[in-house]
């Protein structure tokens, strides 16, 4: 041991009370900046965030951050004996003199004890409060109380009285120099619905991970008098830690201490992988901690996800977390398993849609070496049996509801006429992102056709969020309405009341919408590879009776992993086709959204990129085609070899417009005798030999219509073979794939399955090089999946050349730019979502 | 006569005789030294070392060296075994005072400490107070809190004390080093203490093993200056018994010292440590054996008889553990970080060439057991019904022969299907069935 040996910079486990190893967070400063001097000012701001995001850090900071007219004193709610209101005051009146006369060089006594206690709320206010505005002179008094969830713990415990919430309250209506910053230590998307319309004046920032370019200063600059981190190495720590604050140090640490033991001047990416079983250790108790807060069921997720991603942290699909469990014997529910998926996301543990990683890899690492799969499934025997709700969800409950007391508190602060920030939705403001998301035509991109409305009156809508009542010039005299519920069970059962109210399930209802020979039909998907299989998907469609009137066409949809339905009306008079030609419509910005910078749509796939997997060359496995249809519109016909359809082959239609593409696919189904109502709902079909199933991709929205039909090719002859045909509304296309000779359904269905449905997620897992020159020209390798038939490719906003492409891999020219750029790839099915193993820089 | 240089009585308290541990005590040193002033959390079993570590780390000298001023940070080491059921917080609180007040040569915080010991009520505010001064002041102050569970696990430290703690770390100049057996969020009375933040401030230190070079300094450094030298042979079957655990190599050396001091031969010198080691071994196996859990206990087991199949070299792969027990790698991976297995090859072995025979010693039946064997069945019908079965044959003859603590122990490592066949036939074989 030697006290000469540089100090280790890296805090893990404290929080950052200096200002050396802070970094980033400009945005919460300049946030809490611009909120406290402006028209916002009497308003309470809420810092929030997952625990270990560094909120406390961010108010240690803030106090160097203001203006120094603004006071302020942090007051742990930790620290303070909340046993009745008047220890909490007391304890308060304490720190605030304490904090005065420390940071501020301002005395203010605090009243005796005895005489505190003996009235508490109105020493404080009176004796105290005025001695500290006179102390004060013009200047204002921020109060930053952090883990405030204590006052909901300490009032459901009985021991601090509900009281208090209503006396802050008058403090902050009374005291115009007073300002208030609390900490709260959870995501607002855990906190139950019931409470959202209490959050509906508070400021609100969320205290997330940091920033790519804080994080590579976190990771660099601390050490930069000792050693350089290579870029590499940067790259790896951002990759495992995702930025996280506690984690990077916490890995920076176990580098540095490397370094110390065998001092160099460049730490590589294989010193971080040497750390990294250290740091786990080091780290465990969080890591523990993040177990031993989560409930059973989200147990079972991260162990399931764990053991279905072994070796590194590559996104799975819910599919293969069930897999894993199937294969140790155990089918955990669906529902518990998408509800854990839910919450584990909103805790900032997982990330991804449709396919799910860890947001820090070294929990997975952690998991991998001390909660493998069936070690879990020897702690929880009776979790997985019967999934009982432990002690801990209702602790965690408990304590989101006493945030939302605390935070009504907040709320009632403000005074009215202030506009405001919305975490959740309130009455009379917009829509939120998961109904936005979800509305139908070309709504979603025109949000200002939709208004938020009251519940429904024709039926029961328990734990409803938000109603939202939408009208589009395209859809003349017709509505739409959206529903999100804050539940599973409040969804089920408000989906339930609105069939009982619309009619269904309806006696005769057919297997497709539009209904097809009968009044009214009903689509299942089960399908997507993501979703549960009791997480069903529907569509549905009938007349409807709006109010009084004649019936209107009608579809409704429902997403029951999103809480909410949809229905959408057609106009008086109006038809199931016109309805359908407007659900189906590209989406278009308005003229006003799109002046006001909303994104173009996206143009439609190519024929292309539509094809299956296996047809890696169009070029030279594909050919013009002609269809043996009538297809006026024809965009291009093509007719491929297919290397999985030995003997059989695939042939694909674009038309240039949907009226000719459902034109077309009609006159198709003529051509190939196709009679749904004889089959069944299932491909491959049962004995009746052809079926119609609705089918989603997961690369393109679900529209209306969207169909897979399967039958004997040729039936009736010698050499019937099994075929599959499918559609896509959106990109105005169809496909069809026939098996060879003697080949079956079972294997042209394996087929279908493997190169269709399960396409690749777009993911960009690694950029390389990482760096080049500003002039660009260097050739890039980006890998990851669902890469193929790229159409763009951006460093940073600029298109960079495609020299070529594959699923997992392009090669790219990069362009000229400077600092460091997210390079993201854009295919038919989407852009890759942003993530730190997509930064390159400029040097 | 020299003394004997090595002792595994009582924890070492002499630094110079403190070998090891280099890398655990930069890092604990480390963060005390860095801006925050961060707590480290010891994690060992039983006689690795935990205390010794804590009254190195104590050290005037050592510390000093460190690079911690005497004269600024104060280290009070608290030996927490003290702690009862009928003691709570403040209790605790004025304990932890009265030591400081020894330790801290500030006579303006010693001051402050007597006061506070002396008035009726003492809260979190009050202490807060006192260690604002200490900032103030410049000065630090270091809890080394032995065997910390005692507080952890005690019903009378609510979620209150933890919270307050945390506040007072993380806001002041304090810091926590504390031991405890087990992590500390393992070792919680309740769900509420382990749902508290309060353990995620500390960084997680196992002590495990000695590395070899630990052992070859161990010896050396004791042996300076005496007459007496160990052979190579002697060495290899001190590590042998004793694996490289600190206190069963201190055991093993100071054995061996006395033989030497004996004037006994060679082979007498060998026969004499290892009667006098097992001797001395056996109590802590006991106690080794009655903390594990069932699985730990499984695995103990079948590695002690793969051990015994595996003759003369002792050790198993984890492959080969899973074919006697499918579920063993994450236990065995835990009695690693125990320091009741270590690393061999590509596999593992027990620690200790004495471990696995006692185990066997152990779950063999007494004549006297295995004649009551049918009294024991009927009074055991879950047993019975789980034997009946194809999967439960094997142990019809395997049963009778294991000792009555230990049947139960055998039926649940039976119920993996997997392995139960292969399971058997290694105890058959051990226990002088096989055919």
């Amino acid at each position: 041991m030697d006290s000469s040996q540089p100090v280790n910079p890296y805090i893990a486990g404290s929080p950052v009370t200096g200002t050396e190893m802070f970094f980033g967070r400009q945005d919460v400063f300049s946030f809490v900046k611009r909120n406290l001097i402006g028209q916002h000012r009497d308003t309470p701001v809420v810092l929030y965030g997952q625990r270990r995001t560094g909120k406390t850090s961010v108010l240690y900071q803030l106090q160097r951050n203001l203006d120094p007219r603004y006071r302020c004193v942090f007051i742990d709610l930790h620290g303070l004996n909340l046993n009745g209101t008047g220890n909490l005051l007391l304890g308060m009146a304490s720190a605030i003199s304490r904090g005065l006369r420390r940071d501020h060089r301002l005395t203010v006594e605090v009243p005796d004890r005895a005489v505190f206690l003996a009235d508490p709320q109105s020493v404080f206010e009176t004796s105290f409060l005025d001695a500290v505005w006179d102390a004060l002179g013009e200047d204002r008094l921020v109060l930053m109380l952090d883990e405030v969830v204590r006052l909901d713990e300490e009032v459901k415990a009985g021991r601090l009285d509900h009281g208090i919430f209503e006396y802050l309250r008058h403090l902050m209506q009374h005291h115009p120099r007073l300002s208030f910053i609390f900490s709260l230590g959870s995501g607002l998307e855990e906190l139950r619905k019931d409470y959202a319309y209490l959050f509906s004046v508070a400021l609100y920032h969320r205290i997330s991970f940091l920033e790519p370019g804080a994080a590579r200063e976190l990771i660099t600059q601390p050490v930069a008098g000792h050693y350089q981190v290579a870029p590499a190495a940067v790259q790896k720590i951002l990759a495992i830690t995702s930025g996280h604050p506690y984690y990077t140090q916490l890995v920076c640490h176990c580098l540095f201490d490397r370094w110390t033991g065998a001092p160099k001047p460049v730490m590589e990416a294989a010193d971080v992988d040497a750390v990294l079983a250290e740091a786990i250790e080091l780290g465990s108790a969080n890591l523990t901690y993040v177990w031993e807060d989560s409930l059973p069921e989200e147990q079972v997720l991260m162990a399931g996800m764990a053991s279905a991603m072994p070796g590194r942290n590559k996104p799975v699909t819910f599919r293969r977390v069930q897999n894993a469990w199937r294969e140790a014997g155990v089918s955990p529910p669906a529902a518990e398993l998408a509800s854990a998926l839910r919450s584990l996301t909103a805790r900032e543990i997982l990330t991804g849609s449709r396919a799910c990683a860890f947001t820090v890899d070294l929990q997975r690492r952690w998991l991998d070496k001390h909660r493998r799969l069936d070690w879990v499934k020897e702690e929880l025997p009776r979790t997985v049996e019967q999934w009982p709700r432990t002690a801990r969800a209702t602790r965690r409950v408990g304590y989101l509801a006493l945030a939302a007391a605390v935070l009504l508190v907040a709320g009632y602060l403000t005074a009215a006429g202030v506009a405001r920030i919305f975490p959740f939705p309130a009455p009379g403001r917009g829509p939120t992102p998961q109904l936005l998301n979800l509305l139908p035509g070309d709504l979603r991109l025109n949000e200002q056709e939709c208004q938020v409305t009251a519940p429904p009156g024709q039926w029961v809508m328990p734990g409803m969020v938000q109603a939202l009542r939408c009208s589009d010039p395209g859809l003349t005299g017709g509505t739409v309405y959206a529903f999100q519920s804050d539940s599973s069970a409040h969804f089920q059962a408000g989906w339930r009341n609105f069939n009982t109210w619309w009619g269904f399930p309806a006696t005769g209802a057919g297997k497709v919408c539009p209904p097809s020979g009968t009044a009214r039909g009903i689509e299942v998907s089960s399908t997507n590879s993501f979703l549960p299989s009791d997480d069903n998907q529907a569509i549905e469609c009938g007349p409807l009776r709006p109010g009084g009137g004649g019936t209107v066409p009608a579809f409704a949809f429902s997403y029951p992993l999103d809480f909410i339905f949809v229905v959408a009306e057609g106009g008086p008079g109006s038809s199931f086709a016109t309805l359908v030609d407007w659900l189906n419509q590209p989406a278009q910005p308005a003229q006003v959204a799109a002046a006001s910078g909303v994104a173009a749509p996206a143009p439609l796939a190519t024929l292309t990129q539509l094809l299956p997997h296996d047809v890696t060359d169009p070029a030279t496995q594909c050919s013009a085609h002609p269809p043996p249809f009538a297809a006026p519109g024809l965009v291009q016909g093509l007719a491929c070899n297919d290397p999985g359809l030995p003997g059989g082959g695939v042939t694909a239609y674009q038309l240039n417009s949907f009226a000719a593409y459902q034109a077309a696919w009609a006159a198709f189904n003529t051509w190939w005798g196709f009679m749904s109502a004889d089959g069944g709902t299932a491909c491959p079909p049962d004995k009746s030999g052809l079926g119609t199933a609705p089918w989603t991709s997961s690369s393109f929205p679900t529209r209306v219509g969207q169909v897979l039909e399967c039958q004997y090719a040729g039936a009736g002859t010698a050499q019937a073979e099994p075929a599959y045909a499918w559609t896509y509304p959106t990109e105005n296309a169809f496909i069809v794939a026939q098996g060879g000779p003697d080949s079956t359904f079972g294997t042209l269905s394996n087929w279908w399955m493997r190169d269709m449905s399960s396409r690749s997620t777009l993911t960009v897992t690694a950029v390389s090089p990482s760096t080049g020159p500003a002039a660009g020209g260097t050739t890039v390798t980006i890998t990851g999946t669902g890469l193929a038939h790229a159409t763009r490719v951006s460093f940073g906003g600029a298109a960079a050349r495609i020299v070529s492409d594959s699923d997992t891999r392009i090669t790219a020219t990069a362009p000229p730019g400077s600092g460091t750029v997210d390079v993201t790839v854009t295919t038919a099915g989407g852009t890759s979502e942003v993530v730190f193993a997509d930064l390159y820089t400029y040097s | 006569m020299a003394g004997n240089p090595f002792t595994y009585g009582n924890p070492i308290r002499d630094p110079r005789r403190f070998f090891g541990r280099a890398r655990e005590v930069e890092q604990i040193f480390g963060r005390l030294r860095n801006e925050e002033f961060e707590s480290s959390s010891v994690v060992g079993e039983r006689r690795i070392g935990k205390t010794s570590l804590l009254n190195y780390l104590a050290n005037r000298d050592v510390r000093a060296a460190a690079g911690l001023d005497i004269d600024r940070y104060a280290f009070v080491y608290v030996d927490l075994q003290m702690v009862d059921e009928a003691m709570g917080p403040e209790q605790l609180w004025r304990r932890l005072l009265v030591l400081l007040r020894r330790q801290c040569a500030d006579p303006g915080i010693a001051e402050m400490v007597t006061d506070l010991g002396q008035r009726d009520r003492l809260d979190t505010f009050d202490l807060d107070e006192l260690f604002a001064e200490v900032d103030d002041r410049g000065l630090h102050v270091v809890f080394l809190l032995d065997e910390f569970e005692r507080v952890t696990e005690n019903a009378n430290f609510g979620p209150d004390f933890y919270y307050g703690l945390r506040s007072l770390i993380i806001h002041h100049k304090l810091a926590l080093i504390t031991s405890s057996r087990l992590e500390l969020i393992e070792l919680c009375h309740s769900e509420a203490v382990k749902s508290s933040p309060f353990f995620n401030i500390f960084a997680n230190i196992n002590l495990r093993q000695f590395s070899p070079a630990d052992f070859e300094l161990m010896v050396s450094r004791s042996l300076d200056g005496t007459p007496v030298v160990f052979s190579p042979a002697e060495l290899g079957h001190a590590r042998d018994l004793a694996g490289l655990h600190p206190y069963f190599l201190q055991a093993a050396c100071c054995v061996l010292f006395d033989s030497h001091q004996q004037g006994l031969a060679e082979a007498d010198r060998t026969a004499f440590l290892a009667e006098k080691f097992r001797a001395e071994a056996v109590p802590h196996l006991v106690d080794y054996w009655d903390n594990s859990a069932e699985n730990e206990k499984i695995v103990l087991t079948a590695a002690a008889l793969l051990e015994r199949t595996a003759r003369p070299v002792r050790g198993f792969s984890v492959k080969e553990l899973q074919g006697v027990f499918s579920r063993g790698e994450p236990w065995v991976e835990q009695l690693a970080k125990r320091g009741l297995m270590m690393s061999w090859e590509s596999g593992y072995q027990l620690f200790s060439s004495v471990l696995g025979p006692w185990i066997l010693d152990q779950i063999v039946a007494e004549l006297s057991e295995e004649k009551v064997y049918h009294d024991w069945l009927a009074d055991n019908h879950g047993a019975v019904d789980q034997i009946a079965g194809k999967q439960g044959g094997p142990l019809r003859d395997i049963l009778p022969k294991i000792g009555t603590r230990y049947r139960q122990l055998i039926i649940t490592w039976a119920s993996d299907p997997q392995t139960v066949i292969a399971m058997a036939g290694l105890l058959k074989t051990v226990l002088g069935l096989a055919s």
